[in-house]
């Protein structure tokens, strides 16, 4: 279990988590929500180890992140930034084979069962047809799948998505959102894994997640169910728009849509 | 397909056609076959009839196989540095001398070389050492300046580069002007070239240069996953700071060392791995060990040149270097432009 | 493919370049020149400190410095010389013997070995370096410091001399030398004035020009000569002085050891400022050879006399 209590963590001398705590499981994809701002890309750097906690502390698997070095770090939690700026040179393999790290001697040579554990990712995120092209010459799409298979040969029990929708065309969202949820409830016999996926689309949250998190200004205001947190109720004010909630008569299927006026 | 030839056997084998060259060109002719005979004599323990006085002996022995030696060292030394900074500044203009140690290296063998030592092994040690101390102290100024909290930014770090070299630059320039006599030798150190012969150079660098060359190995993939940027490289298990600083150490005491007994010689550690780069592309894995076997055959060339294009005049192969480096560095500028190799 | 031609291609311009490098020297084959021999070891003390001991007098000698040159062929060792560097040009015949570098500061140490020495001399302006390559190589070497006036040449002189089996040549040439010398100072003796000298080394910038700073060898002929060397009060051996200084010193005579490149009265006086110096407006502007005394070898007292008669013509008629 990857467990954060009661964290304070920020920039310099600006705060921006506070008193955060939640609990991450292996089987459950979390999904994280909130305005922007409140703090959920700061939460996933504290998660990896990045920031120093003024308060608290997150434990992976019983240790403390922070006593755990890089190398140790990264073979429990892996994360998928957002596809941005991605140097240029590299190929779309060479890009997935650095989530190998971890892993490798000295000299960073690749042994065949690297290779064979990049081939797999790589087929998982259906990656392998672009395999040799330079990353620049790829979509957003394709880019943010190759730092998915990236993280996927990582091999970590803890995954953690920063955004991983956002600059993506409404087909490959889903299929983003429906490979994650794979990872926590996998068909083929791999283990589960704990998912945490920060996104900006509430629907995608609703229709996905096995629980939510709300992060308003640094605090957790609520995780639980998706059909718990994701009320207009409490929404409405936190996102300063009015929202509704809408079934779909046909086949029950929920959304919740911002209530517009003409 | 894309790698018909192995990189590393061709980058071998051009290696040692240089080294060849290298020992069979010079002031002195020596025929080929007379060549082979010393050598073969050697083995024997005894004098090749074609070398009746040993000349050709002494000069293969004492001058031309260990130069040969401290300029392959040298060369490797540097490009493999180089390399490395190019990937740890991720600027293609980065060079072994980017914090300081030429400036630094400069400074004190000016220094050293104001002062009339005594005629013994530490006499004649003086001005290498002293250089190699200004070139690391220089550094470790560098990054004192550079460090914000715990880490070493590499803006910071050039920024504090340039300021440090300006500074040992400006007042190695005083010690020149005011000890008059020792412009004209100042000068020909700072122009690049080995002042010593015989073993003894090679082994004083040896050390600093292989534990250099084993840590700039390690480097290489760390290097590659730093190109995305320290958070994400730290989050796939990198530790930067530290890497940062193991590079900068490696790189130093490497390009400390070849500076003080090979003078100040540029333009092999940004040439070298940028030919490279553009043919073999940029993982530092193998950009940095082919870097070793590139910059010392480049070195052990233009080397040979240096002896023998104005023979007996030995021209400072730092001229030669810089000669050949610039139209070449502009050549490929222009085919590069085209191609995504950063 | 395109990759491997990139690779081929500079091997290739690589491979011309060397092509058109040409090896220097064909190594000399040994043949002992006659000379006198002198009977037994000598051992002598060189500038160094270090101790130098021949069996027999040097047969095949390199002189590494032009001073040395000049002095070797002074006490009659000439013939015995086998090569020397790139400065040495005096005398005539010193330019036919095989170059062995040190225009760029480097010697070619496989020239020097090539020739098969049996000593090698060194001056002042080689490094401690370079004499450690040369005992590396085996061979012989003598280092001669700077001599500080003309006692110290002549002792240089000598000893070379018992180094190369022409001890009593030397003699005759330094008792010659010094006798000219003896002939200035007397002659000197009864000048009545002093004039202030300056001995203009570099004047590339008009604002700061090089001379000659006090204690060492030219100052001290200078001296010898009746003049009082402007730089006399600077605070190195060669040293830049401000035109300003220059005016309020006003020297009578104004030397230029920097016409051996170029530097002419007619340039001098053109110079902005300088037509205030009393040296300018008297004409007082003289051409020098500075290699009579730059060079600390036996033409300095060639130069002695060059200096006495510009300082004191009067003397001289």
């Amino acid at each position: 279990m990857l467990k954060i209590t009661h964290i304070k963590a920020g920039y310099d001398q600006r705060l921006v988590l506070d008193n955060v705590s939640l609990d991450l499981d292996p089987g459950q994809l979390v999904a994280l929500i909130g305005p922007n701002g409140a703090g959920k890309s700061t939460l996933i750097r504290a998660i990896s180890g990045l920031l120093p906690l003024h308060q608290g502390v997150i434990e992976v698997d019983g240790k403390d992140v922070h006593s755990l070095n890089e190398n140790q770090r990264a073979q429990k939690i892996a994360v998928v930034p957002q596809a941005r700026n991605l140097p240029p040179a590299f190929t779309a393999r060479e890009v997935v084979a650095l989530g190998r790290t971890p892993y490798l001697n000295w000299l960073g040579l690749l042994s065949d069962s690297d290779e064979k554990i990049i081939d797999q990712a790589m087929a998982q995120t259906d990656t392998l047809e672009f395999s040799s092209r330079l990353v620049n010459e790829l979509s957003g799409g394709e880019q943010q799948r190759l730092l998915l298979a990236r993280a996927l040969v990582q091999q970590t029990p803890y995954l953690l998505l920063d955004e991983p929708t956002s600059h993506l065309d409404l087909q490959f969202q889903i299929s983003l959102m429906e490979r994650v949820h794979r990872l926590a409830h996998p068909t083929n016999g791999d283990s589960p894994r704990a998912v945490l996926a920060a996104v900006h689309d509430l629907n995608l949250a609703l229709e996905f997640a096995d629980r939510v998190a709300l992060l308003v200004k640094g605090q957790v205001l609520i995780c639980g169910e998706p059909a718990e947190v994701l009320k207009p109720e409490i929404l409405s004010s936190i996102y300063n728009v009015p929202l509704a909630l809408l079934r779909d008569p046909n086949n029950g299927q929920v959304a919740i849509l911002p209530k517009v006026h003409h | 397909m894309k790698k018909v030839l192995n990189p590393f056997l061709l980058c071998a084998l051009v290696l040692l056609i240089a080294m060849i060259l290298n020992i069979m060109i010079g002031s002195a002719a020596i025929p080929l076959k007379t060549l082979f005979e010393v050598i073969s004599a050697a083995f024997g323990g005894t004098r090749a009839a074609s070398d009746p006085n040993g000349t050709f002996s002494t000069i293969l022995f004492s001058l031309r196989l260990p130069h040969m030696a401290l300029m392959l060292l040298v060369g490797a030394g540097l490009a493999g540095s180089g390399a490395a900074y190019q990937g740890l500044f991720r600027n293609p203009l980065a060079d072994p001398y980017l914090i300081g140690v030429a400036s630094g290296a400069g400074l004190g063998a000016v220094a050293a070389m104001s002062i009339h030592w005594p005629f013994t092994t530490l006499g004649l040690m003086a001005i290498p050492l002293a250089a190699f101390f200004g070139a690391v102290a220089a550094v470790a100024v560098v990054s004192l300046m550079a460090r914000v909290g715990k880490t070493i930014p590499t803006t910071s770090l050039i920024l504090a580069g340039v300021v440090v070299s300006s500074f040992c630059t400006a007042l190695s320039s005083l010690l020149m002007i005011n000890s008059s006599g020792d412009l004209r030798r100042a000068l020909v150190w700072l122009l690049g070239g080995a002042t010593q012969t015989g073993w003894a150079p090679v082994l004083a660098v040896l050390p600093y240069i292989l534990i250099g060359m084993v840590i700039l190995l390690a480097v290489g993939n760390p290097l590659n996953v730093m190109q995305f940027g320290d958070e994400q490289a730290s989050q796939l298990g990198i530790p930067v700071t530290r890497v940062r600083w193991l590079t900068i150490a490696a790189a130093t005491l490497t390009t400390a060392a070849a500076v003080a007994y090979a003078g100040v010689i540029g333009f092999v550690g940004l040439v070298v791995p940028h030919i490279l780069r553009l043919i073999w592309g940029g993982d530092y894995r193998k950009l940095i060990p082919l870097s070793f076997l590139g910059g010392a055959s480049l070195l052990l060339l233009t080397d040979v040149v240096a002896r023998s294009i104005m023979a007996p005049q030995e021209v400072p192969v730092g001229i030669i270097t810089s000669l050949m480096g610039a139209p070449f560095f502009l050549w490929l500028l222009r085919r590069s432009r085209s191609q995504n190799y950063w | 493919m395109k990759k491997t031609n990139l690779v081929l291609s500079i091997l290739l311009v690589f491979a011309a370049v060397l092509s058109a490098c040409s090896p220097a020297v064909a190594p000399a084959v040994t043949q002992a020149a006659t000379a006198a021999v002198t009977p037994t070891p000598v051992t002598f003390t060189d500038g160094l400190g270090r101790s130098v001991t021949l069996d027999k007098a040097a047969t095949r000698i390199v002189s590494m410095a032009p001073s040395a040159t000049e002095m070797l062929y002074a006490i009659g060792a000439g013939s015995q010389l086998v090569g020397r560097d790139s400065f040495s040009d005096y005398p005539e015949e010193a330019k036919s013997l095989q170059d062995i570098g040190g225009s760029d500061g480097n010697y070619s140490y496989e020239a020097i070995a090539a020739l098969n020495p049996d000593l090698v001399v060194a001056a002042e302006i080689n490094t401690a370096d370079q004499v450690k390559a040369l005992e590396n190589l085996g061979l012989k070497v003598y280092y001669i410091s700077n001599p500080f006036d003309f006692t110290s040449l002549f002792d240089e002189m000598n000893v070379l001399g018992q180094l190369t089996g022409h001890e009593a040549e030397a003699k005759t040439a330094t008792d010659t030398l010094a006798a000219r010398v003896q002939t200035v100072k007397d002659t000197i003796s009864q000048a009545s004035t002093t004039p202030t000298v300056f001995y203009e080394l570099d004047g590339s910038d008009p604002s700061k020009p090089w001379t000659v700073g006090p204690g060492n060898f030219m100052d001290q002929v200078i001296s010898l000569a009746g003049g009082k060397n402007v730089g006399s009060d600077l605070t190195s051996s060669w040293a830049q002085i401000s035109v300003e200084d220059l005016l309020v010193k006003d020297p009578a005579i104004i030397v230029l050891g920097d016409s051996n490149y170029g530097m002419t009265a007619e340039k001098v006086a053109a110079r902005t400022g300088w037509e205030n110096l009393s040296a300018v407006k008297n004409n007082q502007i003289f051409a020098f050879d500075d290699n009579l005394i730059s060079r600390a070898g036996p033409r300095m007292v060639d130069g002695l006399e060059a200096m006495a008669k510009l300082v004191h013509p009067e003397l001289f008629k």
